[in-house]
């Protein structure tokens, strides 16, 4: 029940993927999202293909990675895709009893069983390439704008580090406390239903508490070396642009623009 | 504890702030989670059973700022949504509606737990109106991303989940409380 999570499913390799600036990355990821809402023939789909193959080939990572991130939209997709055969009206190909599949059925489900299936792995390419800690710093650059409409932006970046650092510690503090009751006799497995839920109890109420006392000791400790929020505040690592990230947001407009104008010309 | 909103004019204290960080880090914990029900083909799982919690612990809008933290971490791609799935990809793809419908359903709930704190029907029904604000938001995207009508949408994401619901709305109505005063006696 209880593993180690602490890395997510950053997968280390050298590459240009890999240096990019996690803004860049983020920015590629929406676009691309956007593209795959865009697309809407055989072409806009083909180009989708390409650019997809382009990056997971310049990212180094192995295909099988990519394809992992798929394994739990598997229901998702054959429901969808299910729904999608049965329920669109058009030439009927094949028919029985009540259930008909049509042309237009079978080029929807294709259609809509490619985007989410791409939309799954452009994602995972963001995830893959770059640590949590990096995308954290990419956020907090990217929601800057929102400090003008009073949203908290630093602390919220803040809050993401703090949570991240803190779920391995909890983690085995679950550990230790499910250990120390079940040396006390507590069964966490058996039982019914309700059980179960009582059995909770002796599990949440002292992970709640340390997770408390952690945080008071944390904030003491915070105040004790002078933070007091994010003005004037200076970082130690901080994100910069170079010309590889350029070119990057060069490509990544230029296949959107591609894709646009396949949308409009077919 | 501290559980009333802020003043505007005034920054999030830094104890605030922690507080929150570890409740998310809590939900993170718990919101991958889930226990099968013999009757349902889906598992019980216990991302809004977090929510729920945090709500009891923290208050409507520190629990709703850790929702959107913990949202944020998942984005980012730890594996923190429900069956240890996480990524952009999650937020972005058929079921990511439920998630930012939870949003509506912590402030929703988190409502009528702070305002009606004792009275447990009021509670619940605070919930309930919750989860269908979830739902609806779930069911929206999900028919939009996937071509489905409505109809079908209920169907796939909403109707099978709803037994696993109830069962946590009444477990969370159970050990919520006792959390929230084990919790302010331990501060």
């Amino acid at each position: 029940m209880i593993r180690d999570i602490t890395i997510g499913q950053y997968y280390p390799a050298d590459s240009i993927l890999h240096r990019l600036d996690p803004r860049v990355k983020f920015v590629g990821t929406i676009m691309f999202l956007v593209s795959l809402f865009v697309a809407n023939s055989f072409w806009g789909y083909l180009l989708a293909t390409f650019f997809l193959a382009a990056v997971i080939i310049m990212s180094k990572v192995p295909v099988k990675f990519m394809l992992k991130g798929l394994k739990p939209l598997f229901l998702i997709l054959l429901i969808t895709v299910a729904f999608n055969l049965f329920l669109i009206p058009g030439k009927v190909l094949w028919q029985f009893w009540i259930f008909k599949i049509t042309q237009e059925g079978i080029l929807q489900a294709v259609k809509i069983g490619i985007r989410l299936i791409y939309l799954v792995i452009g994602s995972s390419v963001m995830t893959l390439t770059t640590t949590p800690n990096q995308l954290t710093d990419g956020l907090e650059r990217l929601m800057r704008p929102l400090n003008k409409i009073r949203v908290p932006v630093h602390d919220i970046a803040m809050m993401m580090s703090i949570a991240l650092r803190f779920i391995p510690i909890l983690m085995e503090e679950t550990d230790k406390i499910m250990k120390a009751q079940i040396a006390r006799g507590a069964d966490f497995e058996n039982g019914n239903l309700i059980q179960k839920a009582k059995n909770l109890l002796p599990l949440l109420v002292p992970l709640f508490i340390s997770a408390f006392r952690r945080a008071d000791d944390l904030a003491m400790a915070m105040e004790a070396r002078c933070y007091h929020g994010g003005e004037n505040r200076t970082s130690m690592k901080p994100l910069k642009y170079h010309s590889r990230d350029t070119s990057a947001y060069l490509c990544i407009f230029l296949y959107l623009a591609a894709d646009i104008a396949i949308r409009v010309l077919v | 504890m501290e559980t009333a909103m802020p003043s505007k004019n005034k920054k999030m204290s830094t104890r605030q702030m922690t507080i929150i960080a570890l409740m998310t880090a809590v939900t993170c914990i718990l919101g991958p989670l889930a226990i099968p029900l013999p009757f349902s083909p889906v598992p019980i799982s216990f991302t809004n059973l977090a929510i729920y919690f945090s709500i009891f612990v923290l208050g409507t809008y520190s629990a709703t700022v850790s929702y959107l933290v913990y949202l944020l971490i998942g984005m980012v791609g730890l594996p923190v949504f429900s069956g240890f799935a996480g990524g952009f990809g999650k937020m972005a793809g058929p079921t990511g509606g439920y998630l930012v419908g939870f949003i509506f359903m912590a402030l929703i709930a988190g409502f009528f737990v702070d305002r009606f704190q004792g009275k447990r029907v009021l509670q619940a029904a605070g919930m309930v109106l919750g989860t269908v604000v979830a739902y609806l938001f779930g069911t929206a995207w999900l028919c939009v991303q996937a071509n489905l009508s409505f109809g079908a949408g209920l169907a796939a994401g909403v109707i099978p989940y709803v037994p696993g619901d109830l069962i946590k709305i009444a477990a969370a109505l159970a050990v919520g409380p006792v959390l929230r005063k084990a919790v302010r006696r331990a501060a």
